[in-house]
């Protein structure tokens, strides 16, 4: 298999995205569509069933940079949430976060929110005290 | 990484040794398959002057499937949008594995120099075409000098 | 010579399914998929042109209790690419071979850039109508996603009598030829 150039990986997503071809339980799209280099992105989380999170939506901010696919992209919890992989005072997502950290060129964003949306519901999170809704960072 | 084609080999050495006037495409070293293009805009046409900048990829499966192609020049354009995705029946229905990289970057610069606003990528500009060609030129003709290189004399 | 799938990467799903050794369960369940799968295609396009969707439907409305959703909802995706897509395989297996002979040393295929007699024994095809040629691999390759000549856009099916007949005229032809 050749390696997808960086941009039209991006537009294969924002296809896919629009579309929504991927899961209900999340969303991402472009933060502005005029921009070109396709850097910033606009994601959602639908809380899992059976934890706190249950009901809530998620807004976060997605960056990807120059290298993405291949590096990580940077992601920041807009909406206020206490997880142990989550900055506490800037949203930010660890970058020790495993999917972060183990990342492969063949993860998407849809991959990322799909394996955070994991995290809050492993039993150790599911039952971890949250602020108020709609608090931001 | 799977070793390129011959035929892909063939095309990347004509477009040197046989340029297209007005048209370059170099692959990039470490993607053999995705290529640094430039469009001079046509004459008589908005995009006189301009150079405009694109990026174009060969998938897995070309050339059975088309070749991906987006502009990285901001242009004002029926058919191009705001993300530089061109429409263009010869990149998505009507692609045939006779084409080329050759034969796609003349039909883009042929787009340029005949914009089809009845077949839309971008609705707003090619509202904006239709209700008022003189007006959509004019603009067009300002991106051009706002936003591609200019031509050398 | 490499094959096109092999030049391309492209890994075909029955060779995939013939080089399991290990037969894990994973790989048992995702042959059994792919058997079903096949089965599901077979059954909708053995229905007539017309209902043939709502034959397919109904077969997946049946599978569906042992199906999760989502491979359902993929299914659907890929049939729906299959309707506007290529000629039944037997066709491109079909098509009049150009005998070797008759091949110039400047003719090479528009699909591979490949010249025909760079070739011990090159496989040439001719389309109907048209009579443009290509290598028999590249044009089957082709003919399965699309009902067109590369050259010309030619309905190649639309000549299929015509072809049938073609296809007799160059095999007398060559028997001229051999007795000529």
């Amino acid at each position: 298999m050749s390696k997808v150039p960086r941009n039209f990986r991006l537009l294969e997503e924002l296809e896919k995205g629009e579309k929504g071809f991927g899961p209900e339980s999340c969303s991402y799209g472009l933060a502005d569509s005029d921009d070109i280099t396709m850097t910033k992105w606009n994601g959602t989380i639908l809380g899992p069933p059976h934890s706190n999170h249950e009901n809530r939506i998620y807004s976060l901010s997605i960056e990807c940079g120059p290298n993405y696919p291949d590096s990580p992209p940077k992601v920041t919890f807009i909406s206020k949430i206490n997880l142990p992989c989550v900055n506490p005072t800037t949203g930010e997502v660890q970058t020790d976060f495993h999917t972060l950290r183990g990342w492969k060129r063949a993860y998407t964003m849809e991959t990322l929110l799909l394996d955070l949306r994991k995290e809050m519901a492993t039993p150790a999170n599911k039952k971890l005290r949250q602020p108020k809704e709609g608090e931001t960072f | 990484m799977a070793s390129l084609p011959k035929r892909i080999i063939k095309e990347t050495e004509k477009l040197v040794s046989d340029p297209v006037p007005g048209i370059t495409a170099e692959p990039h070293d470490d993607n053999l398959r995705y290529f640094q293009v430039t469009i001079e805009g046509p004459e008589q046409s908005p995009y006189e002057d301009g150079i405009f900048e694109l990026e174009l990829y060969l998938p897995d499966d070309y050339p059975m499937e088309a070749p991906k192609v987006r502009f990285l020049t901001k242009i004002y354009h029926p058919n191009i949008d705001r993300l530089g995705r061109i429409c263009l029946d010869v990149l998505k229905t009507n692609w045939s594995p006779a084409l080329q990289i050759r034969t796609v970057l003349l039909s883009i610069q042929a787009l340029l120099a005949s914009p089809n606003p009845n077949d839309p990528l971008a609705n707003d500009v090619a509202e904006d075409w239709i209700k008022n060609e003189v007006g959509a030129k004019a603009k067009a003709r300002e991106w051009t000098k706002l936003y591609a290189k200019k031509k050398p004399e | 010579m490499s094959t096109y799938e092999e030049e391309h990467g492209i890994q075909q799903n029955s060779r995939a399914t013939q080089e399991i050794g290990e037969n894990s369960q994973e790989e048992q369940r995702r042959q059994v998929r792919s058997q079903l799968q096949g089965l599901f295609q077979n059954f909708g396009s053995s229905g007539g042109e017309g209902n043939r969707y709502s034959d397919s439907t109904l077969l997946l409305q049946l599978l569906s209790q042992l199906l999760p959703e989502s491979l359902q909802e993929e299914w659907l995706q890929e049939m729906d690419k299959g309707k506007n897509a290529g000629c039944p395989d037997s066709f491109a297996s079909s098509l009049p071979r150009i005998n070797k002979r008759k091949l110039k040393v400047t003719d090479n295929c528009s699909i591979c850039y490949t010249n025909y007699l760079e070739d011990e024994y090159p496989l040439v095809v001719e389309l109907p109508h048209c009579h443009h040629k290509f290598d028999l691999e590249c044009l089957s390759v082709w003919l399965s996603r699309s009902t067109t000549c590369p050259l010309c856009r030619d309905d190649v099916m639309g000549h299929r009598i015509i072809n049938e007949i073609d296809t007799t005229e160059a095999e007398l032809e060559e028997d001229w030829g051999m007795y000529g």
